[in-house]
């Protein structure tokens, strides 16, 4: 233990005096200031809706509801006037009645099906309501999912999370290890009893710790107290803890950082790639969950925007658990077989 | 005691040996001097004696146990100067001694005593990456003790530092060895090996030429030597010769018939010229 402290405390102060904690520092005041400045949403409505029906049932009660008038419409002219300069939104037009209701929607720009179909299920759910009939039979999951998408702000989070501190992380405890190879302190570790484990734990230890650093202020900002704190960090600290097991065993295979470029790159745009998803959930072709990162990131948003439990991630959290196993022992047989092997 | 028997390293496994056939040991407490020019091995096989290089072919044991059965454990007891220092730029001279003091499962000693001992006192907060070579090579024989060693492995300890701080280094070198270390050095300087060690041992192109202790090698082959200085076509040349060897006492007294002596003297061979004899060539 007194050899783990110690290898610890050293590698945070190479951290240190290697830049690795003021970039993160400077990262982390940078997404803060996008969580704390950034508008909630970029446009209110992505809708505009005319009521054609008799009595104007829809529209007085989205206007109840308190949609505004720039959303909701009863003339016909002054709708398609303002849906012409505005191709972007999904016009719907409702005729008929609560009994009939009949929606049409018009659609002139590429818009995703998913966005079209959250519409309408929400549009049912307002003409159920007016009926009077019980919302229960419609689940709760869903009807949250269609009435709060995350504030644009808060959404961001959970990239910075999955991604930014894992990149650093994955980055830096290459570039130490290098450092060692090229320092030959390397040769001069092999002479001592500190072993493989101590090597690996010691530095992901410090990645952990980082990934907490950066991650707990901008969720204590984001949300406050309102989340569930042991379930996202237990993920975060899993997603850095795997990412630096990689980095370890790939970096034993390099002599240095230009030799390592493009594998270490090309692992890092790979591991990136589900962010994409992230943003355009529409995009999400099959192959893209095997990237590790891309359960990570729902996860992370199911628990923060979804209220979603141990329970609902646990599938995740086992996934994450293999991982880092296999993470460990590939490092840990290159590090013991190699690294501290050769020359 | 350390025993190495038959000690022979292939690096690329071409049949090219660096080191060939090699045996010695060390008794406790007592300095065993490697000597030999540039190639000649040195560095393969301290580096096959802790571990850093792979056991290929002979044996090397630790009072009785060989180099392959043992543990992490083992590394507690052995104390590693390397010849190209290897520190942490990043970190000072202190953190250093610290971190590695952190490493061993042995009490250790206080980093800035260490560095005191060596001269870096005022050094010890600048960061390595600031120190001359030599301080650099200090900084890592000071590294080298602060486990307090049973074993200690020197790889050119004082080369390239100044007599004054090569004298300190030595004076620490034999103060380990009244402590009771075992002391593994490599040189090229038969000076250093003629003033610390209780055996010195000659490898040349991977083998071992002679070993004794260097009062043993002179009197074998400096007792009666003498150095003469002779007129050559006008240019003064000098030459050792030792008179037991036949060929030498031939060529001695082919040159006293020549009468071309200018100056002899009678004189103690160094171990320089003790290995000059034997290998046919310097140490440079
Ligand atoms: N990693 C290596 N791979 C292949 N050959 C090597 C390697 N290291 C050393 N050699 C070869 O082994 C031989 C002995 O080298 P070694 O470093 O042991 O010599 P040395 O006696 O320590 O020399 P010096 O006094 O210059 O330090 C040399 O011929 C060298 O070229
Ligand atoms: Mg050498």
């Amino acid at each position: 233990m007194k050899r783990f402290i110690s290898m610890f405390m050293q590698d945070l102060i190479l951290a240190n005096r290697n830049g690795l904690i003021l970039v993160t520092g400077i990262l982390l005041i940078a997404m803060l200031a996008l969580v704390l400045f950034l508008p909630k949403q970029l446009k209110i409505h992505n809708e505009m809706i005319l009521d054609l029906s008799q009595g104007t049932i829809l529209a007085t009660y989205l206007n109840n509801q308190g949609v505004g008038e720039d959303v909701v419409f009863i003339e016909e002219q002054e709708f398609n006037q303002k849906l012409e300069k505005q191709p972007n939104k999904v016009g719907v037009i409702f005729s008929g009645d609560l009994e009939n209701p009949v929606f049409a929607f018009l659609i002139n720009s590429q818009i995703p099906m998913e966005n079209i179909n959250l519409l309408k299920a929400s549009l049912d759910r307002a003409i159920l309501d007016l009926r009077g009939e019980s919302t229960a039979t419609i689940p709760v999951r869903f009807l949250r999912g269609v009435m709060q998408t995350p504030p644009l702000n808060l959404k961001i989070i959970p990239i910075a999370l999955v991604f930014e501190v894992v990149l650093l992380g994955f980055f830096f405890v290459s570039v130490m290890m290098f450092q060692e190879k090229q320092e030959a302190t390397l040769r001069a570790y092999r002479v001592t009893p500190g072993g493989a484990w101590n090597y690996i734990l010691s530095k992901n230890l410090l990645f952990i710790v980082l990934s907490i650093a950066y991650g707990l202020p901008l969720l204590l900002v984001g949300f406050g107290l309102s989340i569930n704190y042991g379930l996202i960090l237990l993920l975060v600290v899993m997603t850095a803890s795997m990412m630096t097991l990689i980095s370890l065993f790939i970096a034993v295979f390099f002599r240095n950082l230009s030799e390592w470029f493009f594998v270490g790159v090309a692992v890092l745009v790979i591991n990136s790639l589900p962010s994409i998803s992230y943003g355009i959930p529409s995009f999400s072709p099959a192959w893209m969950s095997w990237i590790p990162s891309y359960p990570a990131v729902f996860a992370v948003r199911d628990v923060l925007f979804n209220a979603a439990t141990w329970v609902d991630v646990l599938p995740t959290i086992v996934l994450l658990l293999v991982l880092n196993g296999i993470g460990f022992l590939l490092a840990y047989l290159a590090i013991q077989r190699k690294l501290l092997k050769e020359g | 005691m350390l025993a190495v028997k038959n000690l022979s390293h292939d690096y690329e496994g071409k049949g090219n040996y660096a080191v060939r056939n090699v045996s010695f040991s060390i008794p406790e407490g007592t300095i065993f001097g490697f000597l030999g020019p540039s190639g000649a091995g040195k560095s393969t096989v301290q580096n096959i004696l802790i571990g850093l290089l792979p056991l290929q072919q002979g044996e090397v044991t630790y009072t009785g146990k060989s180099i392959r059965d043992q543990d992490a454990k083992f590394f507690n007891q052995l104390g590693v100067s390397f010849e190209h220092p290897n520190v942490y730029g990043r970190l000072t001279g202190y953190e250093n001694l610290k971190y590695f003091a952190g490493l061993f499962d042995v009490p250790t000693l206080d980093p800035l005593k260490l560095l005191e001992a060596v001269n870096l006192t005022e050094a010890a907060h600048r960061k390595a990456s600031a120190y001359s070579k030599g301080m650099r090579q200090r900084l890592v024989f000071a590294r080298s003790l602060i486990n307090n060693p049973k074993m200690l492995f020197l790889d050119e300890p004082t080369s390239g530092l100044d007599p004054n701080t090569a004298a300190i280094i030595k004076e620490i070198i034999l103060q380990k060895k009244k402590d009771g270390c075992t002391i593994f050095l490599t040189t090229h300087s038969m000076a250093t090996a003629d003033d610390l060690c209780d055996t010195v041992a000659f490898l040349n192109e991977g083998k071992m030429v002679a070993m004794d202790s260097p009062r043993n090698l002179k009197l074998a082959y400096g007792e009666r030597s003498v150095r003469v200085e002779y007129g050559d076509n006008g240019r003064v040349l000098e030459q050792v010769f030792f008179l037991d060897k036949a060929e030498d006492h031939r060529l001695f007294t082919d040159l006293v018939q020549s009468q071309r002596i200018q100056t002899i003297h009678t004189q103690e061979a160094t171990l320089e010229q003790i290995f000059m004899r034997l290998t046919g060539r310097g140490l440079a």
